[in-house]
């Protein structure tokens, strides 16, 4: 083994560093982190919805620039979430909910700008510390992926599938189904290998099969804007902000909670799309557990707010593990970023350190720097929050619609995807109405080729003697650690939502 | 709930829709076992059978709950009549926004979708109507290179 290839991220982080500070990169991250902050502070509009219309101008954008700015979207809808939580007792994003149980009650006590404070340090510092972890270990994970034959990396997928399954809602029967039904959907088109058309149903527009971007428009975009249609439930505001009291010595007055908080996120980013939707519930749970004033949560106790505002930016880190390095997204925010990259043709997989170095760097980079500048807009804009609650949503919503078509039309110009995506809107609605978890439809979608197509080289690779595939070792340890993850998994999840 | 029987047993049409066409295209490129296992269609039909099973365990076990609850639905007349108006008048907007001009018809579907999601709007419907189709299509397309069908 060439063990260059492990340090070469390393190596290559200042001359990244260098090529990334540029004015446009600076101003993605900077328009990024002002949308973030709009869709994270509105109830209803989320960090996906807005990445997934930045992903529409993908075509459009320099990469670094596309890139930075689906970077500061993240960091900043998923801090700003936490506002909402405070002051109107409504997450602002499906990551906030656990923010309200504490930061309401603070914001109840007098104590807003204290509680807004600490989910801007909190949601910041978790997030820099998990991409610098990931970045400190990046040489142990590409050793490990590197050792990944075909048979390997379609075991994770499966994992992936039955462990977003069984995370992603609260019934796993309903999340393995809407998985198989993204696997399926994904097969539609012409086959990789034999060029032969596939479900296509007599329509020739089939043939090239159905559009990544549609399809996330369409299940994240339109199916949100319907469902939040769907009632009105007046805002009740209980408090407003001047600007918030930063306290950065959080991590030295909770390190147990800070601590714990960071590697719950990045655990749960590692498990492919289960996201940051249930890391704040274990987080709290862990952190009410390991916590001294274990008694004071739930009663407006700052550690409430900092464990699950920690824990969803923390995510990240984890989530870009299997994203970058097995193509396989650790949760639907990191699958609108894999689906950037093949838009830029990015070689995704283990190989990518080796054929386009710098690649992970760049993404870690931009990250971080999206971190400094979420800390100022967060600062900044928060006063605002107030004025972008006020604004109605039955104005802002149908606004968005025609952004989406022309988003789909954009990047295909054909009428029949925006009718494709106009479907898969239905069927997110659909689905959202009977409790089916949306997430793993999108990584049964995204997975659906790289399943089929390294199951089927294995099989031609060990067509003399299938049964030596269950004898290879890493892949023996992979189905030993993913079950066990969902089993543990599974266990605090039920824990932390009782 | 209703909604969700509804679902189990939409999606196990889909399945068997596909199992059924998995059967009509089946290709075999290569002859025996290998060429079974490697045809274009042999994924899919092991996807499809899992889901068909999935989706009977899943319609059965939502008609259980749903005798439970005694039919509780989940989706009130308000909300249907509400996402059946979108849905129709956004399929509208698809069907003419490439034969008639983008900015016609997106400042007509707005100003339609504004007064009736909030009728209290009156006039103001109509400027926030005209800012969004100025943005959506003048601005956006110029600034991003995106070719529009008719503006």
């Amino acid at each position: 083994m060439d063990w260059g290839i492990l340090f070469n991220e390393w190596y290559m982080f200042p001359q990244v560093l260098m090529s990334l500070v540029t004015p446009s990169t600076f101003l993605g991250i900077i328009i990024g982190c002002t949308i973030g902050f709009i869709f994270g502070v509105i109830p209803g509009l989320t960090a996906l919805m807005a990445m997934t219309l930045i992903l529409s101008l993908a075509f459009f954008l320099p990469p670094d620039v596309c890139f930075g700015a689906m970077l500061g979207i993240y960091t900043a809808a998923i801090a700003s979430g936490g506002f909402t939580s405070i002051m109107v007792n409504i997450p602002g994003t499906p990551a906030a909910a656990v923010t309200t149980i504490d930061g309401h009650q603070m914001a109840r006590k007098g104590m807003t700008r204290e509680a807004v404070g600490a989910v801007i340090v909190s949601s910041i510092l978790g997030e820099v510390l998990s991409i610098s972890i990931f970045l400190i270990t990046l040489p142990f994970f590409i050793y490990v992926v590197l050792s990944f034959g075909d048979w390997e990396v379609f075991l994770f997928c499966c994992m992936g599938l039955i462990a977003a399954g069984a995370l992603a809602g609260k019934d796993p029967l309903k999340g393995w189904t809407t998985a198989l039904m993204g696997v399926i959907l994904g097969l539609i088109g012409t086959d990789p290998v034999f060029g032969f058309p596939r479900y296509t149903f007599g329509i020739s527009e089939l043939a090239k099969g159905i559009d990544l971007i549609t399809a996330l428009i369409g299940l994240f975009g339109l199916s949100e804007v319907l469902m939040v249609l769907k009632e009105k439930k007046p805002y009740q505001l209980v408090s407003r902000v001047s600007f918030p009291k930063l306290d950065f010595r959080i991590p030295i007055k909770y390190p147990r909670t800070f601590l714990t908080s960071t590697l719950v996120g990045l655990w749960i980013g590692f498990i492919p799309a289960v996201g940051e939707g249930v890391s704040p519930w274990l987080a709290y749970d862990f952190s009410r557990r390991l916590s001294k004033n274990r008694d004071k949560f739930g009663s407006g106790w700052i550690e409430g707010v900092i464990a699950p505002e920690v824990a969803n930016n923390a995510t990240l880190g984890g989530a870009l593990i299997p994203t970058l390095l097995l193509g396989v997204p650790g949760s639907a925010t990191t699958a609108i970023i894999l689906a950037a990259m093949y838009l830029y043709n990015i070689p995704i997989g283990p190989l990518l350190p080796q054929i386009r170095p710098g690649t992970i760097t760049t993404i870690i980079i931009l990250a971080l720097i999206s971190c400094v500048i979420g800390l100022i807009i967060l600062y900044v804009l928060s006063p605002m929050t107030m004025y972008i609650l006020s604004l109605p949503r039955e104005i802002i919503l149908p606004l968005l619609i025609p952004f989406f078509i022309l988003a789909v039309w954009g990047s295909t110009y054909t009428v029949f995807d925006i009718w494709i995506m106009l479907l898969f809107g239905i069927l997110g609605f659909a689905l959202r109405l009977a409790n089916f978890p949306i997430p793993p439809i999108v990584l049964g979608f995204v997975l659906s080729r790289p399943l089929e197509m390294t199951l089927r080289r294995a099989i031609v690779q060990y067509s003399t003697n299938l049964s030596a595939l269950f004898l290879r070792p890493v892949g023996l340890i992979i189905i030993i650690i993913l079950l066990l993850m969902i089993i543990g998994v599974r266990r605090f999840t039920k824990r932390g939502q009782q | 709930m209703i909604v969700e029987i509804i679902i189990s047993i939409t999606m196990l049409i889909f399945g068997l829709t596909f199992l059924k066409a998995s059967f009509l295209e089946f290709y075999l490129p290569q002859p025996g076992i290998v060429g079974y296992i490697s045809s274009p269609h042999f994924y899919s039909l092991i996807f499809s059978v899992i889901l068909i099973i999935l989706c009977v365990i899943l319609t059965i076990k939502s008609i259980l709950r749903t005798v439970k609850r005694s039919n509780k639905i989940s989706i009130d007349a308000f909300t249907a009549k509400r996402v059946t108006i979108i849905l129709i008048s956004t399929a509208l907007y698809i069907y003419c926004f490439d034969k008639v001009s983008f900015f016609i018809t997106t400042l007509l579907y707005l100003s339609v979708l504004i007064l009736y999601l909030n009728p209290q709007l009156k006039y103001k419907a109509l400027l926030y109507a005209i800012l969004g189709s100025f943005i959506a299509a003048i601005v956006f397309p110029e600034f991003f290179k995106i070719m529009v069908p008719v503006r």
